[in-house]
């Protein structure tokens, strides 16, 4: 049995952790609340907005439906871990010239999950877009933007093509 | 800000995690109703924190037992889906892709791709409500369940019809059984689901059918489901014997209509009532038989 000492141990960011947590805490809480790391948005807290995306093995999963022990053993990329350095990815270089934000609430989970898609899918049409981020509410952009910018991610692959 | 259902660490459910069947039930039995399978645990959290049921004090987690998660075609054809497969790992599947095209499409329709990473397909089944039960149903799928010391298998429309009991019971298979492949250039199939938004909510109606036409256009085999919301999806067995060895025509769509309406047991909320969810049923369903009429080679099917 795993209890309140249980001690989760997985790759965050690609770093090793070991944290004393309750198994079933949520990864959005232990994200935010254990190791600061506040990239990481809550909003509905039912798998519905996709503000808490992270990725879990390279794929996206909400963090406020994924328990700890769910977790452990694996590998969880945070909107922190997604860029190398100093050095923005590709996605969140084409969302800040496209303009893909306004408030930018939603923005933290729209990044992973178009990480995730450019990783297997650097040029996808709009309409593989539309459905890598049907689980990605944005109340404010009309998510034009957003489109454009996976749009532009995308540009020199055509090109090339 | 986000707020822990309890607030207190030690309120927090002790996890389990068996390795086998008989050691997950023997967990289930030892705790009784103050513990509860899990899988993904997406439908789970979500009644927790709408307050739908409390927050139990075990979780067992069917997560570590193998022999819930295997994915295989037997000599005769038979799919055995493992309950634990990710519904994201079935869409990915070649042999589902090929073999269960219907039900992979039913999986594209559940929540967004993130939910699908975790959710599976037997927390779907065992819902009694998940939008995965109808396309089951037309498969003629079979379930197998153990009790930790026996299994059985049923089919799934049998299974569905003993309502949930408290006592508990691991599911750990689900069968589909093989396509006459002869009869595929002359057998058809449809899922649609109609939601308030297209993913996230409960459907609204859920429908899915399989119909084979004989050489001479007449119908061979007909299988259709009705679910959606809170309804238990079932099978219109009636309706389906009374039109094989018919051709599609005009009446045969309108006893349908009225057969469709009439049977489905459908469940208001209050977002849509029986009614209007009956309606939908009939529509989606007619509307689809209509299609395959003119797909069939019906020469005589109207325009419109
Ligand atoms: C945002 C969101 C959107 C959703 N949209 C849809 C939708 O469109 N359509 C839909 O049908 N569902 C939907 N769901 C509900 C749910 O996610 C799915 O039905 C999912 O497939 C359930 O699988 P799970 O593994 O997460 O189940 P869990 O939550 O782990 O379990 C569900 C139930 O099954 C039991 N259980 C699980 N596995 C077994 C087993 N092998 N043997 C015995 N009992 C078992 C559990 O005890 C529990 O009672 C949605 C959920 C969320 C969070
Ligand atoms: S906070 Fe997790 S999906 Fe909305
Ligand atoms: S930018 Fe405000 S929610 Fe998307």
């Amino acid at each position: 049995m795993i209890n309140t000492t249980y001690v989760l141990k997985c790759a965050i960011n690609g770093k090793a952790v070991a944290i004393p947590v309750p198994a079933s805490k949520r990864m959005s809480d232990i994200l935010r609340d254990d190791l600061l790391l506040t990239g990481t948005k809550v909003s509905c807290e039912i798998g519905r907005c996709g503000a808490c995306m992270v990725l879990l093995d390279g794929k996206p999963v909400n963090s406020c439906l994924l328990m700890a022990y769910q977790a452990a053993g694996r590998e969880v990329t945070t909107i922190e871990g997604i860029s190398a350095g100093e050095d923005l990815h590709p996605v969140q270089q084409a969302m800040l010239e496209e303009g893909g934000l306004q408030c930018g609430y939603c923005t933290a989970g729209m990044v992973v999950t178009l990480t995730a898609l450019w990783e297997i899918n650097p040029a996808p049409t709009r309409a593989e877009a539309e459905q890598a981020l049907c689980g990605n509410i944005c109340r404010c952009t009309g998510y034009e933007g957003i489109f454009r910018a996976v749009e532009r991610c995308g540009l020199s692959i055509k090109r090339e093509g | 800000m986000s707020v822990p259902l309890y607030q207190v660490p030690e309120q927090q459910p002790s996890v389990w995690q068996p390795t086998s069947v008989e050691e997950a039930m023997h967990l289930k039995h030892k705790w009784g109703d103050k513990a509860v399978l899990i899988s993904g645990g997406t439908w789970l959290r979500t009644r927790w924190e709408n307050g739908v049921s409390p927050l139990p004090q075990h979780l067992i987690s069917l997560a570590h037992i193998q022999a819930l998660s295997g994915l295989a075609m037997d000599a005769g054809g038979q799919i055995h889906i493992g309950p634990s497969l990710r519904l994201a790992d079935l869409m990915d599947s070649e042999l589902m892709q090929m073999k269960c095209a219907l039900l992979v499409k039913a999986c594209a329709e559940i929540a967004a791709p993130s939910v699908r990473n975790l959710a599976s397909i037997g927390g779907n089944v065992v819902t009694r409500t998940g939008d995965l039960i109808t396309a089951l149903l037309v498969m003629d799928a079979q379930v197998v369940c153990s009790n930790g010391t026996a299994e059985y298998t049923l089919p799934l429309a049998k299974w569905l019809d003993v309502p949930a009991q408290a006592i508990s019971e691991v599911m750990t298979g689900i069968k589909v059984p093989n396509i006459d492949i002869e009869d595929a250039e002359r057998t058809f199939e449809f899922y649609l689901k109609v939601g308030r938004r297209e993913a996230f909510t409960p459907s609204v109606v859920t429908v899915a059918g399989r119909l084979s036409l004989a050489p001479d256009q007449t119908i061979q085999s007909l299988a259709l489901a009705a679910g959606g919301g809170s309804a238990v999806p079932a099978r219109f067995v009636d309706l389906e014997t009374a039109a094989i060895g018919r051709p599609l025509s005009k009446d045969l769509l309108q006893s349908l209509h009225t057969g469709v309406s009439e049977g489905f047991q459908a469940v208001p909320d209050d977002y849509a009532g029986v009614a209007y969810r009956k309606q939908t049923a009939a529509n989606l369903i007619v509307s689809e038989c209509y299609k395959v009429w003119r797909k069939g080679g019906g020469a005589n099917a109207p325009k419109s």
